[in-house]
C-alpha cells in the first residue's frame, strides 16, 4: 500500500447534476483505510454519477474528492494504479477468451501474475479459454471481477459488483472484498442487496 | 513502449478475430472504383484521365467508412473506461488503438490500390510514387478519422456525422496526394507534394492523439 494514502478517501461538499437534474448536493463523507461505504438508494438516485466522480471519469460539479493527499481528477497515470473501478460494463473484450482479457489487464497493470489461480477461484478454469461472446452473463461478470485480485489497488469502486451473480459467486466476491478491507483497502461499492455486505460496511451513504 | 505494443497486440488480435467487419473497407474501395467505368466510360482515354481523382476518392471514402467502430466498440463493452483508468497515459493507448486501425484498414488499401490504378491504364513506373503517396496519406487519414470518431464515441449513431466532422479536414491530404500522383503520371518528380504529405503525416501524428485523447475523456463523461 502506498503511504500517501494514509489519510484515506475523502468526499467534501460534492454536487453532481445529469443533464438537469441535480442528483445530490453538499456531499461530504470519509474513509480510513480498511474501511468500506455502501452506496445505496432507489433507481436514478445518482450511485452511478458518485462512483465515476469518485473514479476520476466525471467531474462534479462542485466539491472535490481526495485520495491520500492528492485529487483524483489530478492523478498521474502511474497513481492510477491505486485505484479499481467497475462499473455495469464489464469491460472484456468478445473477441478475446476469459484468460486473454485478464491476462492483458495484468500486464497493463504490472499487477499479480496469478491468472490461472484466480480464474480457478472464479471456477472459470473450465470456461476460461472460451470466447468471452460465448461466455454466460454471469460468467462474463466473474472474469471482469478477476482483475479485483490481480491489481495491488488501495481503492476499489464497484458498482453492482453482484448483478448476475449465483449464490456461491455473491459469496465469493463478499468474501474477496472482507479480506481486501483486513488488508487496509479501502471499498466503495454501489448495490441494491446491502444485506449482502452486512457487517461489512463502516458508512452507508443513501443518496 | 512495452504498454504501447501491448495495446497494439490486443487491437490486432480482436480485429483478426472478426474478420469479416475487416474485408469491409477494402471491399467497398474495389467496387467504388469499379463504378466509375460504369458511369462514366469504359474508354482508355476516358480512364486514363479520371483514375487518380477516382482511386484517391475511393481510398479517402473507404478510410472513413472503417472510422465508426475505432472507439465505439471499446466504448460499449466498458473497455475504454478500464483503459482509461489504466496506469499507462491514455495518449499511448489511443497512438496504439490508432496504429492497429492502420494496419487492418489502411494498410490493405495501399497494397490493393496498384491494382485499381492499373486497370485504370496508369503506367508501371507511376505506381511507386503512388505506393508511396499512400503510405504517407493513409496513416493521417486515420488520425483525422480518429479525431472524429472520438468526439462522435459518445452518440448513439455517430456514422453520418463522422463523416460530416472529418471530410472537410482531409481536403489537403486529398490535393497532395493527387498532385503527387498526376506528376507522375506526367513523368515529373513527385517530391513536392509527397514532402508535404509527410509534413502532414507529421503534424498529424504528433497531435492527433492529444486531441484524440481529450476528445475520448470529454465523451466518456
Amino acid at each position: 500500500m502506498t503511504p500517501a494514502l494514509g489519510s484515506g478517501l475523502k468526499g467534501s461538499s460534492l454536487e453532481v447534476s445529469r443533464g438537469n437534474r441535480c442528483l445530490f448536493t453538499n456531499l461530504s463523507f470519509r474513509l480510513e483505510c480498511g474501511e468500506m461505504a455502501l452506496v445505496t438508494g432507489a433507481n436514478g438516485c445518482g450511485k452511478t454519477s458518485l462512483l465515476r466522480v469518485l473514479a476520476g471519469l466525471a467531474v462534479p460539479d462542485s466539491g472535490h474528492v481526495m485520495l491520500g493527499k492528492t485529487g483524483i481528477h489530478g492523478f498521474l497515470p502511474e497513481q492510477r494504479r491505486d485505484l479499481v473501478f467497475k462499473g455495469h460494463l464489464n469491460g472484456l473484450k468478445k473477441e478475446l477468451t476469459a484468460r486473454e482479457n485478464l491476462e492483458f489487464f495484468c500486464r497493463l497493470w504490472q499487477g499479480r501474475r496469478q491468472v490461472d489461480a484466480v480464474l480457478a477461484e472464479l471456477q472459470l478454469s473450465r470456461a476460461a479459454d472460451c470466447l468471452v461472446r460465448h461466455l454466460s452473463t454471469g460468467q462474463r461478470r466473474r472474469a471482469s471481477l478477476g482483475t479485483l485480485r490481480l491489481q495491488p489497488a488501495a481503492l476499489w469502486i464497484l458498482d453492482e459488483p453482484l448483478a448476475g451473480l449465483d449464490k456461491s459467486g455473491i459469496d465469493l466476491i463478499c468474501g474477496w472484498v472482507r479480506e481486501y478491507l483486513q488488508e487496509g483497502g479501502i471499498a466503495v461499492i454501489a448495490t441494491h442487496r446491502a444485506q449482502a455486505f452486512s457487517g461489512s460496511y463502516q458508512l452507508n451513504i443513501e443518496l | 513502449m512495452k504498454d504501447f505494443i501491448q495495446v497494439l497486440t490486443r487491437d490486432l488480435k480482436v480485429s483478426l478475430r472478426r474478420w469479416s467487419e475487416l474485408c469491409n473497407p477494402l471491399i467497398f474501395f474495389l467496387m467504388v472504383a469499379s463504378l466509375f467505368p460504369l458511369a462514366i466510360s469504359p474508354e482508355a482515354p476516358d480512364l486514363k484521365r479520371v483514375g487518380t481523382g477516382v482511386l484517391w476518392i475511393s481510398a479517402l471514402l473507404a478510410s472513413l467508412l472503417a472510422l465508426d467502430g475505432l472507439f465505439r466498440d471499446d466504448a460499449e463493452d466498458g473497455s475504454m473506461e478500464q483503459l482509461v483508468l489504466s496506469p499507462i497515459p491514455l495518449t499511448i493507448v489511443i497512438a496504439a488503438k490508432i496504429l492497429a486501425h492502420w494496419l487492418i484498414t489502411g494498410l490493405p488499401l495501399v497494397v490493393i490500390a496498384p491494382v485499381v490504378a492499373l486497370s485504370y491504364y496508369m503506367p508501371l513506373d507511376t505506381l511507386t510514387t503512388l505506393i508511396l503517396a499512400l503510405i504517407l496519406a493513409t496513416p493521417t487519414l486515420s488520425v483525422l478519422g480518429a479525431i472524429g470518431a472520438a468526439l462522435t464515441v459518445g452518440l448513439r449513431r455517430g456514422g453520418p456525422i463522422v463523416g460530416l466532422l472529418v471530410l472537410p479536414l482531409t481536403g489537403p491530404v486529398l490535393i497532395f496526394g493527387t498532385r503527387a500522383t498526376d506528376l507522375a503520371v506526367q513523368g515529373e518528380s513527385a517530391a513536392g507534394p509527397l514532402y508535404l504529405l509527410g509534413a502532414l503525416l507529421a503534424l498529424a501524428i504528433a497531435l492527433g492523439p492529444l486531441a484524440t485523447s481529450a476528445a475520448v475523456r470529454v465523451s466518456l463523461e
